[in-house]
This record gives structure tokens, sequence and C-alpha cells, in this order.
């Protein structure tokens, strides 16, 4: 016979459509495993997002508070009858640490009280006051000091915060020139309420940390991202507007899809199959968090490095022979397809919320692998995002 | 089996029970395209495998009532099959240059049993693999997917006229390989 083109390009036409080739449900399940996962996706960017829309609208609030009320509203002098109002000083902190160093170079005789000159607020400044005490760093904070019609000197008080907007359009040399000329002048005793403020701020560097987050470390089919929960200690060393801080926390990952499947058959007679079925519910690490912060006054931004090495599982084990479940129990410390040492580089944003507490987020990535790959049957990203609440306090 | 406008849906919105549907209706008409582009089922599979991950993931952005589902599907597993023949297109040469003459003889021996035992579609088919494998594509992507060979030459990296003249080629080394098991099933009939 001899072929034509046609009759060739007809033969293998017709053979490439006769081709069947029959189908097996396993062959999906291998497909299943690459298809994409929406849900997980959509939980991550949900959680992500009420995360971010919090930290929103805390650092919102921190900007929109509402300090824009003029001084006579805030301030009702009373005074005695010997005493005359005549001056009200606001100053930055920055004002205030120069009034101390003022005090402390000159020598001058300042008389005990005479008369009390109470500001009593009529709405907002009993609350700013307490929070400017507590707060060395609270911006808002202000001194008033008031002279003496009687004796020409004058008492400095006591701290009554008032609101910036007297001084928010002046710079801080404006505001030191402001105050100068009366310190030079009379001289200044810092009050007691100066001095607690001042030698407060130093906060004590240790600390106790939270942290709540998710990862998408290591996923597979059936399962959303991975709840991550961490608390350690903490201590910061603070140079200018730099903070260096280490810690050591326990981290607990709940990867409840994360699974080993052993097989072992054995010839006798017959053959018996031994199936064991691992299935790793929590993972325990022992981390040690060094980071690098810059603060800029309530606002703490930061990069680290997280390493981290794993203490040990919690595993449920689930043994079949010849498919029929024989066994099933729990144990803790299980480390089979694990490996020992973890790295974390991180991004956080922390915001001073009281002067013993800080909130923020943090965003970390995974560059050594905590499980066994090779063992792996789900999803394992090259660099996974792990995003994290925390909680800071720092130890009185 | 038929793929409705339902089913596509809910497998752009991740639906398994629709996506395992969907995938064994391309298994089975696109599983044969797979096979002519590997000599093996695993690696067949394995494209097949990627091309419907690309056609799951672009039902998601693709206007589903304006689709013609098989063209488009074949069209994504072809691209999917000329992308992986670029990359190991190296390699491949590579290979074949090793074959010892006693290698070849032993293939050639195997085929020519397979046409002994079946003058079936399988045995045809794996003719192609016998052949270069530049031509044995043009001559696939010509004759049974029906591209031109301007599209060809777009899709391999090749002239018009070099595309031709590869399915010329290839029709030649075909017409010796058929010409060569239909002098060899009568004698084997006749012994």
């Amino acid at each position: 016979m001899s072929w034509e083109d046609k009759d060739i390009d007809k033969l293998f036409r017709e053979s490439a459509n006769q081709v069947n080739v029959p189908f097996q449900d396993s062959f999906w399940d291998e497909m299943e495993a690459m298809l994409p996962q929406k849900k997980k996706k959509k939980g991550f960017f949900w959680v992500f997002g009420a995360s971010f829309t919090v930290i929103a609208v805390m650092i919102a609030g921190t900007f929109l508070y509402p300090t824009q009320r003029p001084v006579s509203a805030k301030l009702n002098s009373v005074s005695t009858a010997n005493s005359t109002p005549t001056n009200v000083v606001a100053i930055s902190p920055i004002a205030q640490a120069t009034l101390l160093e003022t005090n402390k170079t000159m020598e001058t005789t300042v008389e005990e009280k005479t008369q009390h000159t109470n500001f009593k607020s009529n709405d907002h400044a009993p609350r700013f006051q307490n929070r400017a005490s507590k707060n060395p760093f609270f911006t808002e904070g202000a001194i008033s000091a008031h002279t003496s019609s009687n004796t020409g000197k004058i008492n400095p008080t006591f701290l009554t915060p008032i609101s910036y907007q007297n001084i928010v359009n002046q710079t801080e040399t404006e505001i030191r020139l402001l105050f100068r000329p009366m310190s030079n002048s009379i001289g200044l005793q810092p009050s007691k309420n100066i001095e607690l403020q001042l030698k407060n701020r130093k906060s004590n560097p240790w600390f106790v940390q939270l942290n709540a987050g998710i990862s998408q470390a290591y996923l597979r089919e059936a399962s959303t991202v991975s709840p991550t929960f961490s608390i350690g200690v903490g201590y910061q060393k603070q140079v200018a507007n730099l903070a260096f801080s280490a810690g050591l926390q326990v981290q607990n990952m709940f990867v409840n899809s994360l699974e080993i499947n052993r097989t072992s058959r054995v010839y006798h007679f017959a053959s018996t199959t031994y199936q064991q079925e691992i299935q790793i519910k929590q993972l325990y690490t022992m981390e040690i968090p060094l980071a690098v912060s810059m603060i800029k006054n309530r606002h703490t931004f930061s990069v680290g490095l997280t390493p981290g090495y794993l203490l040990g599982s919690l595993v449920k084990v689930r043994e079949f022979e010849n498919g029929t479940l024989e066994q099933q129990s729990n144990y803790l410390g299980q480390r089979i397809g694990l490996k020992s040492l973890s790295l974390k580089p991180h991004v956080g944003y922390q915001m001073q919320v009281s002067k013993a507490w800080q909130v923020g987020i943090q965003i970390q990535t995974q560059l050594l692998d905590q499980i066994d790959l090779t063992q792996f049957a789900g999803e394992a990203r090259n660099f996974p995002l792990i995003g994290q609440l925390t909680i800071r306090k720092t130890l009185f | 089996m038929q793929i409705t406008l339902e089913v596509l849906k809910a497998c752009a919105q991740q639906d398994r029970k629709a996506q395992k549907q969907l995938y064994e209706y391309c298994f089975r008409s696109l599983m044969p395209v797979c096979l002519r582009y590997h000599n093996n089922e695993e690696d067949a599979r394995s494209s097949l495998n990627i091309s419907f991950l690309k056609i799951i993931n672009g039902l998601e952005s693709i206007d589903l009532k304006e689709l013609n589902f098989n063209a488009w599907a074949k069209r994504i597993t072809t691209n999917t099959l000329i992308d992986e023949y670029r990359k190991s297109k190296k390699h491949l040469s590579h290979y074949q240059g090793k074959e010892t003459e006693r290698e070849l003889d032993i293939h050639a021996e195997i085929i020519q049993n397979d046409a002994e035992s079946e003058f079936g579609c399988e045995s045809i088919l794996k003719l192609l693999t016998q052949i270069p494998d530049a031509s044995a594509k043009v001559f696939g992507l010509y004759v049974i997917d029906g591209y031109s060979h301007k599209e060809i030459g777009e899709l391999l990296d090749m002239s018009e006229g070099t595309s031709k003249w590869h399915l010329s080629t290839a029709r030649k080394l075909l017409r010796e390989k058929l010409e060569k098991m239909n002098t060899q099933i009568p004698q084997k009939l006749v012994i």
C-alpha cells in the first residue's frame, strides 16, 4: 500500500481522536492537591483586613483626639484673695527638660508657697492632668505657673495640662524663649510633680509580650491558615530614638492538617499491612526575638529577626492494620518529620496606648522550614506570611 | 458528558465537586493531546494537571458566556505542552544524541512488536515518537491540531519555511514506517 500525504494525515487524525485513557479517581486526588484554596485566601485577607482596620482606627484616634479647645474653656482659675494669676505658660516636654536644667544651675531662693492657686477644669482638664502625670512622654502635657502679686515670685504650683493649641504654631525655640525670661529673672524650682515626671521618664526596660496571629506557612487542601500564639519576656535598651530589644518567648502554632503516613507490609503466611497516620496538631517553639526599633512619640517602627528552636509537638497517632483502626492516641514531644531550627525576619508597628501598654501589628516571614518538606503533601510556600497582633506590657 | 455554564461558574468559585467533573471531562478530551507530546502517561498527566490549573485560574477572569470552552482549553493545553517542549528541547536533543545503535534497534523492535500485535491508534501515534522531535511537533500541530504554518512558526520559534520542511520530513518518515509495518504484518500472518 502506498501512503499518500492525505492518507497519513487522516490516519493520524483519526488515531488521535480514538485514544482513550481510562480515568481513575486517584488522578483527581493528585490534581486536587494542586488547586488553589479560595477559603483560606479569603480568611487570611479578612483577618488581616480587620487587623489593619483596628490599627488604622487607633492611629486615627490619636490624631483626631479632641484637643482643639480654647484654654479658657479648660482652665478655670480660682485664686485666693492674696494671689492673682498673672501668667500662664505652656511648654513642651523639651521645654520641661530645659526648665529643670535651668533650675539646677541657678541658685535661687524661692519661698515656700504661701498661697494656693487652684486650676480647675470644667471638662477635660482632669483627664488630661491624669494622663500627663502618668505618662512623661505625653505631648499634650504642659506646665502652668503663677506669680503672686504680693511677693512678686513665681510659684510653680502643679502641673496642669492644657491644650497645645496655644503653642501649636510656635517652634520649640519660641517656646523656650517664652519660658526662659521668666525663669531667668525670677527663678523656678520644679515642683514635686515635675520631678516625679522627669524621674519616671526612663521606663523599666523589662516587658512581657503576647502575640496572636495567623500563618500561611503550611497549608493543605482542607485547611485554612494556622493560628499562632506566643508569650514571652524581653528587655529593651533605648538610645535616643532607637531601641534595641531581645526576648525569649514560647510560640504555639496550631497545624491540624499536617500529616505523615507511614505504611509497612509484613509478609508471613499471608501479608499484613500496617499503616501509621501521624497528624501533627501543634508545634511548640522557643524563640529569641531580636529587634531594632525607631521611636517617634508614641509610635514605634521595628525590624527584627527571630531565631527559633523547635521544642516539640503534639501529635495524634492512629495505627491501622489492614485498613482497620487498631489504636489511636495523642503524644506530646514527637519530632517526626520536623526540623529544629527556624528563622523569621519581621517588620512591625507598635503604638503606646498608655505608659505601660503597647499594642501593634507584626508581619513575619519564614526563612527556615520547621518541617521536612519531603514528607509534606500540602502547599508549603517559599516565604509564607505570618501576621500577628502584639500586646506589650512594661514591667514595674 | 457535557460541561454547562453552571459547572464552569462553580469551578471558578472553587467548587471541588464541579472541578472534579470538569477534570474528568478534560482528562478524556485533553489527555490524548498530552500523550502526543510525551512518551509516557505520567508525564502526559503532569502536563494535563498544569494545564488544568491554568484553566481553573483562567475561569475566574474570563467571560464564561462567550467562552468556547473546548477550543480554549485545548489552546491552553497546547501552549503548555509547547512551553514544556521549549524548556526541554535542549535536554531532549542531547538525550537523543546519546542513544546507541543497539538502543535504537531495541526501540524499533518494540515498535514493530506493538504494530504486529495491534495496528491500532496507540501504535500509530507511537510512531510520532520515532521521528525527530521537531518534525513530530510540527506534524501534530498542523495535521491534528489544525494550526497554520505561521502559527506553528510563532509557537516553536521557527520560520514558516522550516515548519513546512519539518512537516514534509515527518510525512516522509512516517510513510516509511507505515510501509514497513504493512510489509511485516502480512509476513507474520503467512508464517
